[in-house]
C-alpha cells in the first residue's frame, strides 16, 4: 500500500523563548494508505500535538510532515488551509457541525468550498448520509440530532472532501456506548469496503481494541507501535 | 457566497433575544435620531420660514446707509419710479412700501421705546399677512378722529393698554423736532416672535409720513415672489434694475437666520453621526460576544478549510444583517412619526413662551426631505462594516488548533 503519511523526526517545542515545553521528541511514523490506526497514551502525551501536525493546523519546531509526497511543514498558512480541504477530513471530539445548517448542508459546506457542481454536492451528500445510516435526517439540523447522529454527520462531512484520509480526534469521547459501537461500525466498514484511512487519538479502549495498529505516546516519544 | 450569507443570516437569528435587543436598539436609535433631526428641521423651518414671512418679507429694499442707524433722512425719494420696475417684475406677487422711525410709545402707565412702522395696511397684509396675527380689535379699518394703531400683545401687556385705549407716540422728525401724536390701539397682534411684537408698532404710513412731512418717500420696501426657492434668480436682476438702492434678500437682510439654517443641517447630521457611533460600539460589542461564543465553530471552519477571507467576510455579512435587518424597521417607524406630526404638529404649548422669545411657534411641525433616507441607509451600512471590522479580525485571527477544543 502506498505511503500517505510519513512524519520524519518531528519535533515541537511550546514557548522555545521562554519556558520550552517538548510536546514532541523525535517522532516518527508512516501511515499507509487503508490503514485504521488510533494513537494512544496518557494525557500530556503528545497526541493532540501529533494530531494537530499530522492535520496541518501547526508546524513542527523540526522534521518535517509529508503527506501525499508533500511536506506541509514548509506550506504557508494558506497554502496549507488549501491542502486541509483537498486532503484531509476532519472529525472532531465535539462534533463541530454548523448549527444553522442542515446535515445535508453540513456536509455540502466543504464540497462548496471546493466549488464541486450543486450536483454532484448533492449526490454525494445524500449517499454519505446513507452510508452513515442518516438518509431520514438530512433536512435535520445538529440541534435535532442525538449525538452520535451528529458524529455520523461529521464522518459523512470528513468524507464529502474526498480526503486522503480522516483525522478522528477522541471521535467517541463524547457518546454513550451504543453509539460510540454505532459509529466504530460505520468507520470500520468505510475503511474495509472503501479502504478510506483513518487515524484516531483516543483514550476509548473501544477504539482500540478495533483499531488495526496502534501507536503509544508518552512524554511525547513513540514507545510502542503495534 | 450564497452559502456565506445564507449562514450569516442564519447566525443572528441563533440568539434571538439578543439579536432583538440589537434590532431594538438600532430601531430605536434610527427613529430617535430621524426624528430628532426632523423636529430641528421643522423648528428651523418654521423659525426662518416665520422671520421670512412675518417680518422680513423675501426681498428688501432700502437707500444705501439707512439699515447702519435708522437715519431718518436716508429714505427711498423715488417710490414711484421703484414701485413701477416692481410692478413690471412677474415674478413678484407682492410688494409693500414702509416709513420707519424710532421712538417711544407712552401708556398712562409706562413708556416704551419701539420701532414705529407706518404700512399701508392693505399690502402689508398681502406681504406678511398681519392681519391673521390680530388677537383683540380689529386690522385698521375705518378709521375715527385719532389715528389707528397696532401693538404686540407683549407690548399691550407691558403698557396695560387694551383696544380702544389711547397711546401717545413721540418721535423726531427729519429736522430734529420731537413730535408726539394721539393713537387709539385699533387693534392687538400676537405672531411667534414675541420680542419683535414686544418692539414694533403698526400705524399707516399716510399719517405717520404726514407727521414726518414726507411726500413719496419710504424707508423701506417688503418684497414677496411667488417661489422662494428662485430667490437667488430674482434678486440680481432687481439689483441691476436699482442700482442705486441696496437690494437685498432675506439671507443678506439677515445672514445670521441663513446660517443658522445651514448650521442646524450641518448639526442634524452630526446628531445622526453621534447616534450612529454609538450603535457602532453597541454591535462592535454584540458581535465580539458572537466571535468569542463561536471560538469553536470558527476554529473548525478554518480547520476543515475555509479560508480566512471567508471567515472574515461571513461576520462581516452577520454584521451587515443585524443592522440591515433592524433599520427598515427604524425608518418606517421614523416616516410614520415625522409623517403624522409633519400633519398633525406636535403642540409644544408647555413651553411656548420660551419659543416664543425665539421667534418659533409652540406647534412644531417636523420636516425631513426625502434624500435623507438614502443617506441614513449608506450610514447604516457603514456602521456596521465599521463596527464588523475588529471583530472580524479576531475570527480569522484565532488558532483552529486551539479554538476546536474550546469549551
Amino acid at each position: 500500500m502506498k505511503e500517505i503519511i510519513s512524519i520524519q523526526h518531528i519535533e515541537k517545542i511550546y514557548n522555545p523563548k521562554k519556558i520550552p515545553v517538548h510536546a514532541l521528541q523525535g517522532v516518527s511514523v508512516s501511515i499507509k494508505q487503508g490503514e485504521f490506526t488510533a494513537i494512544v497514551g496518557p494525557s500530556g502525551s503528545g497526541k493532540s500535538t501529533l494530531l494537530n501536525l499530522i492535520g496541518g493546523l501547526d508546524t513542527p519546531t523540526n522534521g518535517s510532515v509529508i503527506i501525499n509526497d508533500t511536506d506541509i511543514a514548509k506550506l504557508t498558512a494558506n497554502q496549507l488551509i488549501e491542502f486541509r480541504l483537498q486532503h484531509i477530513g476532519f472529525v472532531f471530539q465535539a462534533y463541530n457541525l454548523i448549527p444553522v445548517l442542515t446535515s445535508k448542508e453540513n456536509v455540502e459546506f466543504i464540497m462548496l468550498m471546493q466549488n464541486r457542481s450543486k450536483k454532484e454536492r448533492e449526490e454525494r451528500a445524500i449517499s454519505l448520509l446513507k452510508a452513515v445510516g442518516l438518509e431520514k435526517e438530512i433536512n435535520r439540523r445538529p440541534v435535532e440530532l442525538s449525538g452520535g447522529q451528529q458524529q455520523r454527520v461529521a464522518v459523512a462531512r470528513a468524507l464529502a472532501s474526498k480526503p486522503a484520509f480522516v483525522l478522528a480526534d477522541e471521535p467517541t469521547a463524547n457518546l454513550d456506548s451504543k453509539s460510540a459501537e454505532n459509529l466504530l461500525d460505520i468507520m470500520e466498514r468505510l475503511n474495509q469496503e472503501e479502504g478510506i484511512t483513518f487515524l484516531f487519538s483516543t483514550h476509548d479502549a473501544r477504539v482500540v481494541k478495533r483499531a488495526r495498529r496502534v501507536i503509544t505516546l508518552e512524554d511525547g516519544q513513540v514507545v510502542s507501535d503495534v | 457566497m450564497l452559502t456565506l450569507l445564507k449562514i450569516a443570516w442564519r447566525n443572528i437569528w441563533r440568539n434571538k433575544l439578543r439579536s432583538f435587543a440589537v434590532f431594538a436598539s438600532v430601531a430605536l436609535g434610527l427613529w430617535a435620531g430621524i426624528f430628532a433631526t426632523s423636529l430641528a428641521n421643522g423648528l428651523n423651518e418654521q423659525r426662518v420660514s416665520g422671520v421670512i414671512e412675518n417680518q422680513l418679507a423675501h426681498i428688501q429694499i432700502h437707500q444705501n446707509g439707512f439699515k447702519d442707524n435708522f437715519e431718518i433722512t436716508k429714505y427711498i425719494n423715488n417710490v414711484r419710479q421703484v414701485a413701477q420696475t416692481l410692478q413690471q417684475n412677474e415674478n413678484i406677487k407682492a410688494y409693500t412700501t414702509r416709513t420707519i422711525v424710532s421712538g417711544m410709545v407712552s401708556s398712562a402707565a409706562t413708556s416704551k421705546a419701539v420701532q414705529i412702522k407706518g404700512i399701508i395696511p392693505q399690502n402689508e397684509d398681502a406681504v406678511i399677512g398681519l392681519k391673521k396675527f390680530i388677537v383683540a380689535g380689529e386690522y385698521f379699518g375705518k378709521a375715527g378722529r385719532t389715528p389707528s394703531i397696532l401693538l404686540g400683545k407683549t407690548l399691550a401687556d407691558k403698557l396695560n393698554v387694551k383696544v380702544r385705549k389711547k397711546l401717545i407716540l413721540k418721535f423726531q422728525d427729519p429736522n430734529n423736532e420731537v413730535i408726539a401724536a394721539a393713537f387709539k390701539v385699533k387693534g392687538i397682534y400676537k405672531t411667534v416672535d414675541t420680542r419683535a411684537d414686544e418692539m414694533t408698532v403698526y400705524i399707516e404710513q399716510q399719517k405717520l409720513n404726514e407727521l414726518l412731512g414726507f411726500e413719496n418717500k419710504v424707508h423701506e420696501i417688503a418684497i414677496k415672489i411667488y417661489d422662494l426657492e428662485q430667490l437667488e434668480t430674482v434678486t440680481p436682476p432687481l439689483k441691476a434694475a436699482l442700482p442705486n438702492l441696496l437690494v437685498e434678500s432675506w439671507k443678506e437682510v439677515f445672514p445670521g437666520l441663513d446660517t443658522a439654517d445651514q448650521l442646524q443641517e450641518q448639526t442634524s447630521m452630526l446628531l445622526l453621526y453621534i447616534i450612529m457611533l454609538a450603535l457602532c460600539f453597541g454591535i462592535l460589542n454584540t458581535m465580539l460576544m458572537v466571535v468569542l461564543e463561536r471560538v469553536r465553530e470558527f476554529g473548525m471552519l478554518m480547520a476543515v478549510g475555509m479560508n480566512k477571507v471567508k471567515v472574515f467576510f461571513m461576520v462581516m455579512f452577520e454584521t451587515v444583517f443585524l443592522m440591515l435587518t433592524a433599520t427598515p424597521v427604524g425608518l418606517a417607524m421614523a416616516w410614520l412619526t415625522v409623517w403624522y406630526f409633519s400633519k398633525y404638529g406636535l403642540n409644544l404649548s408647555g413651553m411656548s413662551a420660551g419659543l416664543g422669545s425665539m421667534g418659533i411657534d409652540p406647534i412644531i411641525y417636523p420636516s425631513l426631505t426625502y434624500d435623507y433616507y438614502p443617506k441614513v441607509i449608506l450610514l447604516v451600512v457603514i456602521a456596521a462594516i465599521l463596527s464588523a471590522i475588529y471583530p472580524a479580525i479576531r475570527a480569522v485571527r484565532l488558532n483552529p488548533a486551539e479554538s476546536i477544543r474550546k469549551l
